[in-house]
């Protein structure tokens, strides 16, 4: 049957969760080094288990199987455990004989061909929510273990885990746990926009932080992805000591001077950068229990170029609940519906619904400011709570055929609905290694417009009423 | 069927404008004998009555007991049909009309307001305004007022219907656009200053019966039972501040979508600075990297993604002597089998 049992030695990169002595071997390591000073932890093959479910069928190792059987007791209705004839009672359930007596099966590649093309068996599917539950169970475990060594009256260290969320639905690798840890690190899967914003918006919206690691082929770009993490609030690794997507390749070191100004803008800058939060004009809703929707990208991809500002509504249950605060449920007032979900309308009562096709009619009610340079990406940003705080980050994503950032020269910002802005008379400019300059904002038709003199990779423009 | 809506304004500049602030201004003027201001389902002109649906299941809920709402929604599908009704509109033959509205979506033709079979303010498919004045039963005079109005966008528009002059007036403009102030008039058709072709006790809001409904905003409504002079029509159409955009965007401030942050946690700060060193620099005498020295020349506050076996007491230390958080990485790859 399936090789992978523990005393056959350990995949590449992973262990079973069930496995009581990798368990104890992690909370073990995790409590010594909290004890020892570190401010948190990431656990870098968290996914274990899932890691190894579409191509193998998860793992059957002996302890998986032991503590499948009092799963199926505890999760499963009697009636359908009734009816799956499992030939005694559940808590003493050998999967891996009965996948021999009643499927026939008796070798790993026959294992992993049933699982590959029955996906609609009761106990195939049964066994991945298993696996599911128990790297979630495992992420609580250290959750726990953590918040048990914390120092008297002092904040927990914090979880990370190595994640990029490159999917809404929670049947993906990455999102199966998305409410479980405290912050995400992984390298970038998808280093588009909008694979950038996909991944930092499904971060907001699990009320996450996002620390991406790029693929610093290319540094203009990188830059630009550095910056662009911070315009969405979120977070991007330096690129030193880079895993270059294949251990063939040695580990990339960059050179702080190629981007010091960027962080050191970041620092200078802290003000502008930690207490902001997302202004949105639109929430898109997902259902996160089933596949993506295929509306979703294309959706995304004009969204992004027509510089709406969006958030998130993380839909549906699936492995968890995304949690949609009584604010956020309040604040939206259009809704790019792309879930079959019907109580939407008394759950978002203030909404306006829209189907899930971008078009001019939408894109005229939910634009609220229009960058007149092409590849010029614009977020906005703002203090809950205190007013005329509002920032735009402009991040510059033109580049020449060498990958070299193209700097672009009078970049107009119009400000549209003036309904939305308020009386915006002058703005200031700040970009990483220029001086802070004032700008006028002027009247244009019915909104007003500002120009940024010159952007080179990013822009934060702060609005002054 | 509750497809009728009254929206929050936004600002209450607006509220001011569109409701007691222009009824006020329209005082200089005689009082409207019907006026519409969407605060309460009452007129409150002269003649006094309420605003009223054909569905007896919106009428009810039409105009909530809500302060603050000014703004009649008509975008849902199917409209209502907002009917005032009294028999002294029979008599009225010289007229002014105001009406604040926002064409939510063109495409179709559209009737803003109407007294059957005696005139309308109308819109084509294309958003071409016109007067439309009936001198017979199936016949009529039409009369282009713009060819700008858009979808979205707020207008005001004051006519008067002068049966001595035989005039009928008009003043049109966006509000806070100065400069979209248009105003004129046309000759009526001698047909039209005879008998009326109607006698209708009705006046039709956001519809006329068998007509194409109006799909948008209405922000004020209002009827005088005499011809304004055209100074008076440019004062009505003036009087208003911007109104908020239809099926508006709230403020910036109130559309703010906080992240919820555990504060038992100690978590990354957006302004911070993260970095990785997987394995400590310099390993050896030829490793040309130093942690510690790279940290600090990309502004590092947060060491994330270093191994654990490298979390040294004297690593963590270094690192928090710097300013910089030490975070540690485990996983499965880093506990070797023999640990196991």
């Amino acid at each position: 049957m399936v090789s992978w049992k523990q005393r056959d030695g350990l995949p590449p990169g992973a262990c079973c969760v069930n496995n009581p002595r990798f368990r104890a071997s992690l909370a073990g390591s995790f409590a010594e080094l909290v004890r020892r000073g570190v401010a948190g932890m990431q656990y870098d093959d968290w996914a274990s288990n899932l890691s190894v479910l579409s191509a193998d069928g998860g793992c059957l190792c002996e302890f998986c199987i032991q503590r499948f059987g009092p799963w199926l007791k505890a999760n499963c209705p009697a009636a359908d455990l009734e009816r799956w004839k499992l030939g005694g009672p559940a808590e003493s359930f050998d999967f891996r004989r009965w996948l021999r007596a009643e499927r026939g099966i008796s070798s790993a590649a026959a294992y992993s061909k049933w699982f590959a093309t029955n996906a609609g068996d009761p106990l195939r599917q049964a066994y991945a929510r298993f696996q599911y539950f128990s790297v979630r169970e495992g992420l609580r475990t250290l959750l726990g273990v953590l918040a048990a060594n914390a120092a008297s009256g002092r904040p927990r260290a914090p979880l990370s885990v190595n994640a990029f969320l490159d999917s809404t639905s929670q049947q993906s690798k990455a999102m199966s746990a998305g409410d479980l840890p405290d912050y995400f690190v992984g390298e970038a899967a998808d280093e588009s926009l909008t694979g950038l914003f996909l991944n930092g918006k499904i971060a907001e919206a699990l009320h996450r932080t996002s620390i991406i690691s790029p693929f610093p082929f290319r540094v203009d770009r990188t830059r630009s992805a550095i910056a662009l993490q911070y315009a969405l609030g979120q977070l991007c690794l330096a690129p030193y000591d880079i895993w270059m997507q294949t251990s063939d390749l040695p580990r990339h070191f960059g050179k702080a001077a190629d981007y010091a100004d960027l962080f050191a803008f970041a620092c200078a800058n802290a003000a502008l950068l930690d207490s902001y939060e997302t202004v949105a004009a639109v929430g898109i809703a997902v259902g996160t229990a089933k596949p993506e929707d295929k509306r979703l990208r294309p959706l995304l991809q004009s969204i992004i170029e027509a510089n709406v500002p969006f958030v998130f509504l993380l839909l549906g249950r699936d492995h968890f609940e995304p949690r949609i605060t009584p604010v956020w449920a309040e604040r939206v007032r259009h809704i790019i519906n792309l879930t079959d979900i019907p109580d939407l309308p008394s759950r978002f009562s203030r909404a306006r619904f829209w189907p899930g096709e971008w078009n001019a009619d939408l894109a005229r009610r939910i634009g609220v400011l229009k960058v007149e340079a092409p590849g010029v990406v614009a977020t906005v940003r703002a203090v809950p709570g205190r007013t005329n705080s509002a920032v735009i980050h402009l991040v510059n994503y033109n580049f020449d055929e060498f990958s070299q950032s193209a700097t672009v020269a009078q970049c107009g910002v119009r400000l549209l609905q003036p309904g939305f802005w308020g009386n915006v008379r002058t703005a200031e400019i700040l970009s990483p290694g220029v001086p802070a300059r004032a700008v006028s904002v002027k009247s244009f038709g019915r909104g007003m417009r500002l120009v940024v003199p010159e952007l080179r990779t990013w822009a934060v423009v702060r609005l002054n009423g | 069927m509750s497809s009728l809506r009254f929206r929050p304004p936004t600002r209450r500049a607006f509220l001011g404008a569109c409701g007691s602030t222009a009824f006020a201004q329209s005082l200089a003027e005689p009082r409207p004998a019907i006026h519409f201001g969407f605060v309460t389902p009452a007129n409150d002109g002269a003649w006094g009555g309420d605003l009223r649906t054909m569905d007896k299941t919106v009428a009810t809920g039409i105009l909530p007991a809500e302060s603050g709402r000014s703004i009649a929604d008509l975008t849902s599908e199917p409209n209502p049909r907002l009917v005032y009704q009294d028999a002294r509109l029979a008599a009225v033959d010289d007229f002014s009309c105001l009406v604040a509205f926002n064409p939510a979506r063109l495409g179709r033709p559209m009737i803003v307001v109407a007294r059957p079979g005696r005139w309308r303010i109308q819109m084509s498919a294309a958003g071409i305004l016109s007067l439309v004045t009936a001198y017979a039963a199936s016949k009529a005079q039409s009369s282009t007022v713009t060819r700008l109005v858009d979808e979205d966008t707020w207008y005001r528009i004051a006519i008067a219907f002068d049966r001595s002059r035989r005039r009928l007036e008009f003043a049109f403009q966006q509000p806070g656009d100065l400069s979209s102030l248009s105003t004129g008039g046309f000759s009526l058709l001698p047909e039209t200053l005879g008998p009326s072709t109607g006698s209708s006790s009705v006046l039709d809001i956001g519809h006329q019966r068998g007509g194409e409904p109006f799909t948008g905003y209405l922000a004020e409504v209002a009827l005088y039972d005499h011809a304004l002079p055209a100074d008076g029509l440019r004062r009505l159409v003036e009087s208003a501040a911007t109104p908020p955009a239809a099926g508006s965007l709230p403020s910036l401030d109130a559309s703010i979508f906080p992240v919820e942050r555990d504060p038992g946690v100690l978590l990354p700060r957006r302004s911070d600075v993260t970095m990785s060193s997987r394995s400590w620099h310099p390993a050896n005498a030829n490793d040309p990297h130093d942690t510690m020295r790279d940290l600090v020349a990309f502004h590092a506050t947060r060491l994330e993604w270093c191994a654990s076996q490298y979390a040294t007491p004297e690593h963590i230390r270094q690192t928090n002597d710097a300013g910089i958080v030490f975070c540690a990485k485990e996983g499965a790859s880093d506990l070797t089998p023999g640990r196991v």
